[in-house]
This record gives C-alpha cells, sequence and structure tokens, in this order.
C-alpha cells in the first residue's frame, strides 16, 4: 500500500488508536463527493433507459448520456487521459457507429416484444450478478476499507493519470506492452472481419 | 460512505444492469449497447483501483480495454446488419447455423 510521505504519520496515529475512526479526517467533507453521486446517478438512470427503451434511437441517445457520465467519472477519478480516450472512442466513435447502424437498418425490422420467460430471466440474471457481486465484494471493501475510505478530493498522488506515466506502464516491455502492441492486430482483424461478412452477404 | 464506496456499488449496479440487458433485449444491436454498458462498468472498477492504490496500471489497461470495446463493436454491428438484412422480424434466438 502507497501512502503518500506527507499523510503517512496521521495514519499511523489512526492505526495506534485502534479501530475507532477518527472524526476530524471522517467528517472532512470531500469536495468532490457531490459531482461524483451525480454522475453515478446519470450513469445508472441512463443505463436502464438503454435496457428498457423501445425505440433504437433512444437507446443510442441513452447510451450517449451514459458514456458522457461516465467519462465526467473517470475526470474525477484523477483519471484525466482515460476520460478523453472515453469520449474520443465512444461518444465520438462507437456511439455514431451505433448511430450509423440504426439508421440503416431496413425500416421493417423492427423488434419483437420480449416474452415474459425472457424478461423472468434476465432479471433473474441481473439478481444473482448483484448478489454475487455483492457477496464477493463485500469482504474486500471491508478489507482494504483504508485504501477505500479516503476522500477522493484530496490525497492524490502528484502525477497519477499523467501522460508520461500512462505512457512507462503501456511501453515497458516488462509492463503491458505486448498487450498494447497487441491490440493493433486485433482491430485489423476486426475490420477485416466485418468487411468479409458484408462481402459475403452482398454476393450470396 | 465515501465517493470510492458509492463508485463501487455504481459500477456492480451498472455490470447487472448490462447483463439484465444482454439477457431481455431481441435485438442484436441493443444487446451489443448493454454489453457496452458492462464494459464501461468494468472499466470503471479498473480506474477506481488506479485511484485509491495511486498505481498507472489500471489507468493504461482501461485505455487497452476501450480499443478492445471498440473491436468488439465493429465485428458485433456488422453481424447486426446482416442479421437484419437476412430476415425481417429480426430474434437474435432465430439463427442457428454458423457456416464457414
Amino acid at each position: 500500500m502507497k501512502h503518500e510521505p506527507g499523510r503517512l504519520p496521521p495514519r499511523r496515529l489512526d492505526s495506534a488508536q485502534g479501530p475507532v475512526p477518527s472524526a476530524p479526517s471522517r467528517l472532512l467533507m470531500d469536495p468532490l463527493l457531490g459531482p461524483i453521486v451525480a454522475a453515478c446517478v446519470v450513469a445508472l438512470a441512463s443505463a436502464l433507459l438503454v435496457v428498457l427503451a423501445q425505440g433504437a434511437i433512444r437507446a443510442v441517445v441513452a447510451l450517449l448520456a451514459h458514456s458522457l457520465s461516465i467519462a465526467a467519472l473517470y475526470a474525477l477519478l484523477a483519471a484525466g487521459l482515460v476520460a478523453v480516450g472515453q469520449l474520443l472512442i465512444y461518444s465520438g466513435a462507437i456511439v455514431v457507429v451505433f448511430l450509423f447502424v440504426v439508421a440503416l437498418l431496413p425500416p421493417g425490422g423492427r423488434e419483437l416484444h420480449s416474452q415474459p420467460r425472457r424478461v423472468v430471466t434476465g432479471i433473474a440474471v441481473g439478481a444473482a450478478l448483484l448478489a454475487a457481486l455483492y457477496t464477493g465484494l463485500g469482504p474486500t471493501i471491508s478489507a482494504q476499507a483504508q485504501l477505500l475510505a479516503g476522500p477522493a478530493g484530496s490525497a492524490v498522488p502528484s502525477g497519477l493519470g499523467s501522460v508520461a506515466g500512462i505512457g512507462h506502464e503501456l511501453f515497458d516491455a516488462d509492463k503491458l506492452l505486448v498487450p498494447f502492441e497487441l491490440t493493433a492486430p486485433l482491430l485489423l482483424v476486426a475490420i477485416i472481419g466485418s468487411v468479409a461478412l458484408w462481402r459475403r452477404q452482398g454476393t450470396p | 460512505m465515501t465517493a470510492n464506496i458509492v463508485v463501487l456499488a455504481t459500477s456492480a449496479i451498472l455490470f447487472s444492469t448490462g447483463a439484465t440487458g444482454v439477457m431481455l433485449r431481441r435485438n442484436p444491436v441493443a444487446m451489443l449497447m448493454c454489453i457496452e454498458i458492462m464494459l464501461n462498468a468494468g472499466n470503471l472498477v479498473l480506474v477506481l483501483g488506479s485511484r485509491a492504490r495511486g498505481n498507472d496500471a489500471g489507468q493504461a489497461i482501461a485505455l487497452i480495454v476501450l480499443v478492445i470495446a471498440a473491436a468488439e463493436a465493429v465485428v458485433g454491428l456488422g453481424l447486426a446488419l446482416v442479421l437484419f438484412h437476412r430476415r425481417e422480424p429480426v430474434d437474435v434466438d432465430e439463427p442457428r447455423a454458423v457456416q464457414g
């Protein structure tokens, strides 16, 4: 666990006092809590809209709102470069590709209504996943409480999320160089695959 | 209840919402959008972990996941378009055979 040097002495004092949380540091209002909660609410509401919307265009616009709120969350979590990437790749490219596909759909191709069996299955799967995540994450949260309890506004290590730091992670041969280079052939294969799908469709 | 816990709970709920949508919808384009929601939820946890640990690795992996999501959307939307042009009422359960 990494600590900023300046914050180490008060933490030691806290742990020496036992599990009782130190009141001043806990009651300190996190300046970013309000914006983070707002972005979370927008992300959840737009995700629900994506799942429940009947028209395809409405779902795409809800997906756009979702990706924008996720980008805001990244920016609030000191991940500026990932926020910019989310804006460019998700809101800029992927959502626009979805819009193109919805516009290209033949007009007769309406979605059938979901059968009750499918609705029940979907809700059951969602509830089971949520329960599994809760039981799985609960011990982790209590074990890492000190790590997670820090207010988001303060104690950001300087330089976290900088282009230089992320570039160091991506291009270091001991870290993420191989996965990063593998994304290039992945994109190439994806492009060739989609073109091949469409050509075969055109000449049956 | 701190901001990190709020974000963690949000991403868990987002992931199960996306999974519900994948099960619920019969339109392949809508299913792909729900998969994008699930990918976003995973990415959010990566960025949150990077923030909590003060380590850049999570953000670097999140960028790679963004690229993978783009590739997945391209192939999935190509498949969906082919499906939409084959038959009029589209149902993802309908096609049963894959021809190489």
